[in-house]
């Protein structure tokens, strides 16, 4: 993937954009503490960190949603203080945030210049002609010509869609007249494929001269392929300015961790006499080609890998979730027909990839997201007993290592990671006999996945049968006993890991 | 604050630095709540004391033993529509037709007291019951908008209770009965009152104290998550318009005894002030938060509120105009809008 790094340009010129002792204290925890930065035309700068190292912070800073406590920026040489998101704009400082704001009904020309309609009317009126003509010249002047205005932006993938919004930062930038526009871009590959990401950075190879960027990006290798400075934080601090031509993946983790042991992961041993859990038998689900049969025993970890969206669902029909085409699951021997009340009363435990759509209610303390569960699997007492209540989710919280200040807190004030761990401890405290991961991985730092994976191999130690989908094949290999790839929506390829790991040349094979 | 009306999400605690998770999440995401919540509960507290003050000073009847009688019985039916409307706005959804369960409740209470004596007027209880299990099971399991399903079965309630009375009042006919609604505790506190203020308690551990409650909460701060986990969402949504409803059909018997003759339009009027009410007392209509402990503050500056105009001889015009504006304050003051990206 580090085609184009050899050949492109040094940056160039004087800092298009400059932060110098950035300061900023939450409630007397100094989440930004002394951090400065410049970025040159031409350039990409990577920030590495994990969640809570201050990326967030310096990112809101940069695009004026964060006032910041101290320190200065100047933008092109002059002194920078944007003071909300539209100031930042309109300096040129555009952020393109995790959540895309592409309207999926809208065309792809209706979405560049969205807000901006008044600079592509004739005559007085916004037709879909003259705006289309005026978005597709912009698009090739550019360089994405691959873009075209009159597709309905429904019909993009991820990966072009993230380039909308980058085409529509610089469209921004254009019609306020501004050369050398900032473009703050936060985990624009969260959710892609790896061919997805592929194509983001060969476009965004074609383009980069046209601006700064500022990165950020949980994969390392992504963060080394695509920037030309790295800027590494920790607890608010900046602790490292690695060269990323001659820096490794798992230096660049060493110097974002600090101190911080990395765990090593292993295999669970398998139980002595392991006992059927989950069968499913002709499972066909939207985006399979063909039907599906899967088993699992007790103490074992199944992980399906696919790119595509199919796999999901097939954790949701395991989960009752999703009524399947065809086909049947029995869980322990009972089938499953009764949605995700038969499923949770049969010992099935989902956890969502989506944390705050499906899995948590973000404005409730974290000890009822964790009773809630318990109370919903048969134990209402929690529901009358407080104190009983306060012990439940004060174990959890311990025992899963889930960081918080009081149970008391909402949990749309934890991290990410943290967030995920809540899940995970939630799905594994009563009678769960069957854990069902969606994506676990997803947008969070390498600390909690870490943790995550060390909670399925104990769970799987006691007996626990784990199914987990995902598109990270490397990360579920050394955790799972066996796993399934799938290819256009059939099985492409399986592989033992408890005889031999399968290698990454293996699993690409599987997958291309 | 004791436990009761304490506020769904009122984190006291305020994160201790150093073990916050992300100091940068934290503080960016996290509402102030707690010091929001208090200066709205003191601010109503204050509202409850200033108000009367106001019309005293105005016209010194507004104190006088007639009036705080017939305040405290207007306030035993409010409280009762107000503990009917909590549940489904804890949920995130509206129930617009209590005010008609209460109209039709209160003219089939008096039709059947004329047919069967004062006791059959207790029958509207599972009447209430029933209709408002019929709201429920429309909006949980077709799948339909509350507000728009509740509005609907409100005009058809009241077209039921218009042709059951008649167009005519219903009279209450004298009985066994009629002692247990006009007589007062120790001569002080109106019985209906009692029966309101009992019927609140009950609400409040329902909600509180309860699994099916805890759902309640739970599908308004997230419903699909409640039914990944294996809540029976439709089943707790129907329930809770149940329980609304049964509320309303209380109400209905108490408006009848206070009033001894029912027309079809008599408990209409309680709507908008039962939603003012509620979000007064610190339950926002995106639910999931507060609870029924402070409508009963709500309740209370409402009925202040509507009496002292009377007693100032505000028209009845300019009476409908300050009610509707205090529900759109109310709103304004209570919403937390943060949380909503859009606003339909």
């Amino acid at each position: 993937m580090s085609t184009a790094r050899a050949a492109r340009e040094p940056a160039r010129g004087e800092p298009i954009l400059e932060a110098r002792d950035l300061r900023k204290v939450y409630r007397g925890v100094p989440a930004l503490d002394g951090v400065s930065l410049s970025l040159r035309i031409g350039e990409v700068l990577g920030l590495a960190g994990h969640n809570g190292a201050g990326k967030s912070t310096l990112l809101n800073i940069l695009s004026g949603t964060v006032k910041p406590d101290g320190g200065t920026m100047t933008r092109s040489g002059k002194p920078y203080t944007p003071g909300s998101y539209a100031g930042a704009v309109d300096r040129g400082v555009i952020r393109i945030f995790q959540e895309l704001s592409i309207i999926e009904n809208l065309t792809v020309g209706e979405n560049l210049t969205f807000g901006n309609e008044s600079r592509v009317r004739k005559a007085g009126f916004v037709t879909r002609k003259h705006s289309a003509q005026i978005a597709d010249a912009f698009l090739q002047e550019v360089g994405l010509g691959d873009l075209h205005a009159a597709a309905p932006a429904g019909t993009l993938s991820l990966a072009e869609r993230q380039l909308l919004e980058i085409a529509k930062a610089l469209y921004m930038a254009r019609i306020r007249n501004i050369a050398e526009p900032v473009l703050l871009l936060d985990e624009p590959t969260s959710g892609l494929t790896a061919s997805q990401v592929a194509f983001l950075e060969s476009h965004l190879n074609r383009i980069r001269s046209l601006m700064g960027v500022v990165l950020t990006t949980h994969r390392g290798a992504e963060l080394l392929n695509w920037s030309d400075r790295i800027l590494v934080l920790r607890d608010g601090r900046a602790v490292g300015e690695p060269d990323p031509h001659s820096t490794g993946p798992a230096e660049l983790a060493a110097l974002m961790l600090g101190d911080a042991e990395t765990a090593t992961l292993s295999r669970a041993e398998r139980p002595a006499a392991p006992k059927r859990v989950l069968d499913v038998e002709g499972l066909l689900v939207p985006g399979l080609a063909e039907p599906i049969d899967l088993t699992l025993d007790t103490g074992e970890v199944l992980a399906i890998v696919s790119p595509a969206e199919e796999k999901g669902r097939i954790a949701r029909a395991v989960a009752g979730l999703l009524k399947p085409l065809a086909g049947e699951v029995r869980v322990e021997g009972h089938r499953l027909q009764g949605g995700p009340v038969d499923a949770v009363g049969h010992g099935v435990r989902f956890v969502p990839t989506d944390r705050a759509g499906e899995g948590l209610s973000l404005l409730h303390p974290v000890r009822w997201n964790l009773s809630v569960a318990a109370i919903a699997e048969g134990r209402r007492r929690l529901a009358r007993n407080r104190k009983e209540e306060a012990v439940h989710a004060q174990a959890l919280i311990r025992d899963f290592g889930v960081k918080v200040a009081s149970d008391d807190q909402p949990a749309d004030s934890l991290s990410g990671g943290n967030q995920q761990k809540l899940l995970v401890a939630r799905a594994l405290a009563g009678q769960g006999r069957l854990l069902v991961l969606e994506s676990p991985t997803r947008g969070i730092d390498v600390h909690a996945k870490t943790a995550i994976f060390g909670f399925v191999r104990d769970a799987a130690a006691s007996g626990v049968a784990v199914l987990i989908v995902t598109d990270e094949p490397e990360e579920v290999v050394p955790v799972c006993d066996r796993l399934i790839m799938l290819r256009d929506g059939a099985v492409s390829g399986q592989f033992d890991c408890r005889v031999q790991e399968p290698t990454l040349a293996e699993l690409e094979e599987a997958l291309v | 604050m004791n436990q009761t009306t304490a506020p769904a999400v009122g984190p006291a605690t305020p994160a201790e630095p150093g073990t916050a998770a992300a100091p940068e999440a934290t503080a960016a995401k996290r509402p102030a709540r707690p010091l929001k919540d208090r200066l709205q509960t003191i601010s109503l507290l204050a509202a409850l004391v200033i108000l009367p003050a106001i019309f005293t000073a105005l016209n010194p009847q507004f104190l006088s033993g007639g009036n705080i009688d017939s305040m405290l019985q207007q306030t035993s039916i409010l409280l009762l529509v107000v503990v009917a409307g909590t549940g489904p706005i804890l949920m995130g959804s509206i129930d617009l037709s209590v005010g008609a369960i209460v109209s039709l409740t209160a003219v089939f209470a008096g039709l059947a007291a004329q047919a069967l004596g004062q006791p059959a007027v207790f029958l509207v209880i599972p009447l209430g019951l029933l209709v408002g299990l019929l709201n429920g099971a429309i909006i949980a399991y077709l799948r339909l908008p509350s507000f728009l399903v509740t509005l609907g079965t409100s005009f058809a309630i009241s077209g039921i209770a218009l042709l059951a009375s008649g167009g005519f009042p219903v009279q209450l006919p004298a009985g066994p009965l009629t002692p247990m609604f006009n007589k007062s505790l120790l001569g002080l506190v109106p019985l209906p009152l009692v029966y309101a203020v009992v019927v609140w308690a009950v609400m409040i551990i329902w909600l509180r104290r309860t699994a099916t409650g805890r759902f309640v909460y739970a599908i308004g701060g997230n419903e699909r998550a409640s039914g990944v986990l294996g809540v029976r969402v439709r089943w707790v949504k129907t329930l809770t318009f149940g329980v609304s409803g049964l509320c309303c059909g209380i109400a209905g018997i108490a408006l009848l005894f206070s009033t001894t003759a029912a027309t079809s339009e008599v408990g209409n009027a309680f709507l908008l002030p039962s939603i003012a009410a509620i979000v007064m007392g610190g339950t926002p209509l995106s639910g999931g938060q507060g609870g029924a402990g402070r409508g009963l503050i709500g309740t209370l500056l409402l009925v202040e509120l509507g009496n002292g105009m009377l007693i100032l001889g505000f028209s009845p015009a300019a009476q409908q105009i300050v009610q509707g504006l205090v529900v759109v304050l109310a709103v304004l003051l209570t919403l937390d809008r943060r949380r909503l990206q859009i606003v339909k």
